[in-house]
């Protein structure tokens, strides 16, 4: 009996959706949430000839050859085990590295191992930001004039062909809790104040020119086809440099879009190069009436692109995961 | 700067609906609706194919002034831009679909109910259900509630919403123990109360939590047509082009044990005790109403809020006529009044028309 292998984390809803349509068609799956893949009695047995892999869940096991396909949604960062009992803090940092590496490792002989139609294996699921943009101007996309540097000479001489410029993480942004309070990381102008107030030599930035926007653009990509969203981002100060500074009494205009077919087919080029078949792009179309390829996110939120545009996404990555026999 | 852009659209979500006398605009993002007159429907209808000029000619040049200050209106209110591509922004697609073969369920009690709940919870997650409403017609105290609803707790319900009369024992605390406990609960009113109020909780939840003096102590409350329960959002919109709004996958025990399509209706398809909920629905017309959308219904196909407004099948104007208009509504789309012994204030409830 073939099934689905899901790797999600706890409620995430847009998993529970899928599997709702997944459902429908009554078809089976197997969810594993949060990285529970340690947490389960599980095991990897290499023989001469065979390899047989265990998973089992709630009492349910699932066979290697029944998997049909594999969707890695998301996971979370692993924890390290409970080190309570150990004083000295060098020794306690060193066994919870050497764990969350052995944890990781334990993790990846899985997706190593499951050689299935993968929707995007975990390998995938960090792309370089710089090498993104790189090889997405390679293929002919425009990308914002970009500097990475930890240098503040560099960046004078940068800020002097390009005045306006703006700062994100070199990697991706991410929040942090500091009193309960959420700080989300975002997309913010580096003023000439700022530039000044840095030192020599910094951590490390990835400062961009702003370009004029008419409007941002979010696709989500699933094997070669494109879903697209406008996102009206530049009437409204607060989301103007990042649409996700929502504005929850008055949402930026978001409608469905459809993207010139030149585009399209850049897409699918990038895609493949980056091996991934599925994710979410960034674009803006600026007043220039180019369009600038931002980033792609191997697994970003489709939701939020399905919902506003009523794609029924949800429904289509469902369909896929059945297709892969 | 807009002058130089040829073409206005509305915002893919922004969808006009004609009525027989005056028009609404629904905003599908925000969740709002607002009025406009027919002759600016067809404006916008002819909008989607012709440059602003062009449709200014058609009209002869007549109405530029009015054009003007009404695509102007639309503009600054974010219900529309300008663009010269409008090829790059399609509409929004009508469709209406849902994974779960019931997803949503109402559940009737009164002091003579012997319903199983443990057997209503298994076979509602076999159909998928989301959303269930409980309605008692006589008080529950909390520790009977509870009992009910652990049966649910581990079920893919995702929303609750309970009626029941006030009773003493209901003291804040309760309350707020039992939306602790029951996360799924979202919304909770207590008829019969001494006062009309929303009863603040202390702690944080998305749970609403009312009490109302009106006694609710029959099925027969249910069914009214009102602003308030206008719904203009993407999926009731969406299901509403093609389905019936109230009826659509909804399955329904009355306090008999019956099942129906709603409490209110006269048709039973077994009880509850006898047939599982599966085998009522999969009985022939079990699903017949459920595609009677208000393009069919008699006087609703040219209201203007056809696509926002709940219908309701149950009470209609004649009994006879499976299509006829909703009893309780008291709307008249030709003179778009609301009529008769109704106290709705529009002005009130609704964005003001332009
Ligand atoms: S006439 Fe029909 S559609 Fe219009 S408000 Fe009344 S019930 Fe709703």
């Amino acid at each position: 009996m073939g099934a689905i292998l899901i790797f999600s984390k706890m409620g995430e809803a847009s998993t529970c959706e899928v599997i709702d349509w997944l459902d429908s068609y009554q078809t089976h799956f197997f969810r594993i949430n949060d990285g529970e893949i340690h947490k389960l009695p599980t095991s990897i047995q290499l023989g001469n000839d065979h390899i047989s892999l265990g998973l089992e869940k709630n009492n349910t096991s699932i066979n290697e050859e029944d998997i049909t396909a594999v969707w890695f949604r998301k996971t979370k960062t692993q924890e390290p085990p409970n080190l309570n009992g150990i004083e000295d803090l060098q020794i306690k940092r060193d066994i919870e590295n050497h764990t969350l590496h052995e944890l990781e490792a334990y993790n990846f002989a899985f997706y190593h191992l499951l050689e299935k139609k993968w929707l995007n294996h975990p390998s995938k699921k960090e792309i370089n930001k710089p090498y993104q943009l790189h090889t997405a101007q390679k293929l002919g996309f425009k990308v914002p004039p970009t500097l990475v540097t930890n240098d503040k000479n560099k960046l004078l001489d940068f800020k002097k062909t390009h005045p306006n410029l703006i700062v994100k993480a070199v990697f991706r942004s991410r929040g942090f809790v500091i009193d309960k309070v959420f700080y989300a990381g975002f997309t913010a102008v580096l003023t000439t104040e700022i530039i000044d107030s840095l030192p020599s030599s910094f951590f490390p930035m990835l400062v961009q020119e702003k370009i004029d926007k008419e409007y941002e653009i979010r696709t989500f990509y699933i094997d070669g086809e494109c879903h697209s969203m406008a996102i009206f981002s530049q009437l409204d100060q607060q989301t103007a440099l990042d649409y996700r500074r929502y504005n929850r009494t008055n949402p930026n205009r978001t409608v469905p879009y459809s993207l010139p077919k030149q585009i399209t087919e850049r897409i699918q080029k990038l895609m493949a190069i980056l091996e991934l078949n599925s994710g979410s792009l960034d674009f803006i179309r600026a007043k220039d009436g180019n369009y600038y390829f931002l980033e792609v996110n191997p697994n970003g939120q489709f939701g939020m692109v399905s919902k506003p545009c009523n794609y029924y996404l949800e429904k289509k990555i469902a369909a896929w995961l059945i297709q892969q026999k | 700067m807009l002058e130089q852009k040829k073409h206005f659209q509305l915002f893919a979500n922004c969808i006009p609906v004609k009525g027989a006398s005056r028009s609404i605009i629904c905003d599908l993002q925000r969740n709002t609706y607002r009025f406009i007159p027919n002759l600016l429907y067809d404006i916008l209808q002819k909008l989607q194919t012709h440059s602003v000029a062009e449709v200014k000619a058609a009209y002869h040049n007549e109405y530029d002034q009015g054009i003007d200050q009404y695509l102007g209106l639309l503009t600054k209110s974010e219900w529309g831009f300008w663009t010269n591509e409008p090829n790059r922004f399609p509409d929004i697609s009508l469709e209406w679909n849902h994974p779960a073969l019931i997803t949503n369920a109402i559940i009737d009690s009164d002091a003579h109910s012997t319903h199983d709940y443990q057997k209503i919870q298994k076979e509602l997650d076999l159909l998928g259900c989301k959303a269930l409403e409980m309605r008692t017609y006589s008080p529950v105290p909390p520790t009977q509630l509870h009992s009910i609803l652990r049966y649910f707790q581990l079920s893919r319900l995702q929303h609750l919403t309970i009626t029941l009369p006030f009773s003493d024992e209901w003291s804040v605390s309760e309350i707020t123990n039992l939306v602790n406990q029951f996360p799924r609960i979202i919304q909770l009113i207590f008829h019969s109360a001494p006062e009309d109020k929303v009863c603040k909780l202390p702690i944080e939840t998305h749970a609403s939590v009312l009490f109302i003096q009106k006694v609710i102590d029959n099925k027969h409350h249910c069914g009214i047509v009102h602003p308030i329960y206008f719904s203009p959002n993407l999926s009731h919109f969406t299901e509403a082009q093609s389905n019936n709004t109230c009826l659509n996958r909804k399955i329904s025990i009355d306090e008999k044990g019956n099942i129906k399509n709603c409490p209110s209706m006269p048709k039973s398809y077994g009880n509850h005790k006898e047939i599982s909920l599966l085998n009522a629905l999969q009985k022939t017309s079990f699903k017949d109403s459920w595609q009677i959308n208000k393009d069919q219904i008699d006087t609703c196909k040219d209201c203007e809020f056809r696509y926002i407004c709940t219908d309701c099948r149950a009470y209609i104007q004649n009994p006879q006529n499976i299509f006829s208009k909703p009893k309780k509504c008291h709307y008249n789309p030709y003179s778009a009044q609301w009529e008769s012994n109704s106290k709705e204030n529009l002005q009130k409830n609704t964005p003001p028309s332009n």
